[in-house]
């Protein structure tokens, strides 16, 4: 049963090999273009396969306190899994660093090592922070092996990576990937004990608070501290690339929005306290130390973050700013419609929180600043140059389409609610809601949409000319063929007489009547004239 | 051979002895076996009785007086279908009425996309005759029907 369970998965390992062969190498290596990006996705699972195997089998090895475990079962999967996986990584490997020699700009490398990195980095993370949770605290107890073999895979790939480095466009793509997990982990952590130090200061006044784990947090950012720094602080190679750039708009926009929230929510939290509230002050403030420390977090990204964006107006920071002009319009939007709904709808039978309807206030107002603040940046960079931009069109066409959309949708909702009142079969529904969703996406929408159609008229357009024949019947052309275009292919006709001589004034009259339009030209004492050719 | 080929090809031994050293530790390594006479040791014993399929002698483990009208049958048609490894949790035991806290882990588990899970149950035992037994609603919640007191 044995032989035959080996033969089999013999069989399987040296036919994908064969495949492999047959339908990635019959045109030879220099005939294509090296991206190789099936190569290396096949490469990432083979790898995968192989790694999380040899991790399995190592948790079977060392099985982290167990008292009951079915070694059997678990060798047996985990070797299985490496009989497959092993030969074709090896082959696909040692495959893929001869392609990377003749290519060394192969896409196919930057996107396997940013898989790797994504999938393992990930595991890493993971299982080193459970392991160190164990032994700085009281969590699951857990294996040491895995941590071993995830870092053995990513030393590995680095290595690797340092000696033929990736050189496609996107060759920033792996460490961006690192510093993605580096981040959530690191931002977690150091949100959890900046919530740890706020909660004890707040459980001295309120017997509510306190009792939250430090140690985990602690195990966290040791985990994720040195994967961001060491992905992320490094010197990158170029100042610039899509990637980080793409990476850093994410983290501006993310974590100025929720610093922006987290504010808002105090300072809401704290009007409706001294206006509404009759809750004990501790009671109310509860939130404190959550609202605190996730703002105070995400203000240290932004801030970190925002300057790596740099200050010149580069397409990066405008794409942050119009993004910060999308939500602060969409809030505006949102927000007024909620504030309109609580001052015009609902029925007589209960009155309205004041308390919802200060928050309302506040929001809208915050978002007013928010989208002016932005916006207001945007009106004052030079227009021309603003106006050609991509982030700004992304910006005022996506937009336009959205509130379009919404203003569209909100009109339906509302002729459905005039529909049923017409009909008596309207239960409670006001147009309330409806129309003022309506006006204000509709007012947000005619704002973006002549916003661009103002951009539109800035924007110099030049001719298209496509090729055009010319034929000229003259005494003599002057410098007739210098002022047309380099698509015009002229042919010049003598007459054998003096009578027909193009002058310079002539040769402009000519070529602005010819228009970049195939014609024949012809000129006697009388001056000229132009007929069309047909096409 | 060169000495590019050569290093390559003791790489490659080295991966290959690595491998099948693991698999010798793994297999090779017993459990850690606890005192038959604790209650840890019970819930070893009955735990590793169902892991192996041996629903006879992890009945035998059980509260003779509380599975009244039950059998091995009934425990071997709730028992999992996949393999698990368990681990005993640090647990304070009162000496007359001692609670057994383990974390069962079913499946792979091979890291976060693994497909396992795991699952933190508690054994009640009692004495009886002198050894402890399983008692109460033990896992892996067998049908209760089988008992006579349902």
């Amino acid at each position: 049963m044995a032989v035959v369970a080996l033969l089999i998965l013999g069989a399987i390992v040296v036919g994908l090999v064969l495949l492999i062969r047959k339908f990635m190498d019959r045109k030879g290596p220099d005939t294509s273009d090296g991206s190789d990006v099936l190569p290396y996705l096949l490469l990432a699972v083979a790898v995968g396969t192989a790694g999380f195997s040899l991790a399995a089998l190592a948790r079977a090895a060392f099985p982290a306190g167990s008292v009951v475990f079915d070694r059997a079962g678990q060798v047996a999967t985990a070797l299985a899994g490496l009989v497959v996986a092993a030969p074709i990584a090896v082959y696909l490997w040692r495959r893929q660093a001869k392609r990377r020699e003749s290519f060394p700009a192969s896409g196919g490398w930057t996107v396997y090592l940013a898989l790797i990195e994504g999938v393992f980095m990930t595991t890493l993370v993971i299982t080193g922070y459970m392991l160190t949770n164990w032994i700085l605290s009281d969590g699951d107890r857990t294996t040491w092996s895995d941590v071993f073999v995830y870092a053995a895979i990513i030393a590995f790939h680095e290595v690797a990576a340092r000696r033929t480095p990736p050189h496609s466009d996107s060759a920033d793509l792996p460490r961006v990937v690192g510093s993605v997990i580096g981040l959530i982990a690191t931002a977690t952590a150091a949100t959890g004990i900046v919530f740890w130090l706020l909660d004890q200061v707040y459980a001295t006044f309120s017997p509510q608070a306190g009792g939250e784990p430090l140690m985990t947090w602690i195990a966290l950012l040791v985990v994720g501290g040195p994967v961001w720094f060491f992905r992320w602080w490094r010197p990158w190679p170029a100042e610039s690339s899509l990637p980080r750039d793409l990476w850093l708009f994410v983290v501006s926009v993310a974590a100025l929005a929720t610093a922006i929230a987290a504010t808002t929510f105090t300072v809401i939290q704290t009007v409706v306290f001294v206006l509404t509230t009759t809750d004990d002050a501790a009671g109310h403030f509860e939130f404190l130390p959550v609202a605190v420390s996730v703002g105070l977090v995400a203000l240290l990204l932004w801030a970190h973050h925002r300057s790596r964006l740099g200050s010149e107006r580069t397409d990066s920071v405008r794409a942050y700013e119009y993004a910060m002009t999308a939500i602060g319009l969409s809030s505006v939007v949102g927000g007024a419609t909620w504030l309109t709904a609580l001052a015009f709808g609902g029925g007589d039978l209960i009155t309205v929180d004041s308390g919802v309807v200060v928050s309302a206030v506040i929001f809208v107002l915050v978002s007013l600043v928010v989208w002016w603040r932005f916006w207001s940046t945007a009106e004052a960079a030079p227009r021309d140059v603003e106006a050609a931009s991509t982030p700004r069109r992304f910006y005022l066409i996506g937009m336009g389409v959205v509130m379009g959309l919404t203003s569209a949708g909100a009109l339906i909702g509302a002729l459905v609610v005039l529909f049923q009142m017409v009909l008596d079969t309207a239960e409670g529904d006001t147009l309330v809601v409806q129309g003022a969703l309506f006006v204000l996406s509709g007012l947000a929408t005619w704002h973006l949409l002549r916003e661009n159609a103002n951009d539109r008229s800035l924007i110099v357009s030049e001719d298209v000319v496509t090729p055009f024949d010319v034929t000229i019947v003259c005494s003599h052309p002057g410098m007739v063929s210098t002022l047309f275009s380099d698509k015009a292919r002229l042919r010049v006709l003598y007459r054998g007489d003096d009578e027909g001589a193009i002058s310079d004034k002539m040769a402009e009259q000519i070529v602005e009547e010819v228009n970049n339009i195939s014609s024949l030209v012809w000129v006697d004492g009388d001056g000229f004239r132009v007929a069309r050719t047909r096409i | 051979m060169t000495e590019g080929s050569r290093g390559r090809w003791l790489i490659g031994a080295g991966a290959v002895a690595f491998v099948l050293v693991l698999a010798f530790i793994a297999l090779a390594r017993e459990p850690v076996l606890l005192d038959a006479g604790s209650p840890e040791g019970v819930v070893q014993r009955y735990l590793q009785a169902v892991s192996d399929g041996d629903y006879n002698a992890a009945f035998d483990y059980l509260d003779p007086d509380f599975y009244e009208g039950c059998d091995a049958t009934a425990l071997a048609r709730s028992a999992p279908d996949e393999p698990f490894s368990a681990s005993i949790e640090d647990e304070e035991a009162s000496p007359d009425h001692p609670l057994v806290a383990v974390t069962l882990r079913f499946g792979s588990g091979g890291g976060p996309f693994g497909s396992g899970w795991t699952s933190y149950e508690q054994f009640e035992l009692v004495r009886v005759s002198g050894s402890w037994l399983i008692t109460g609603e033990a896992w892996p919640y067998f049908s209760w029907d089988c008992r006579k007191d349902t």
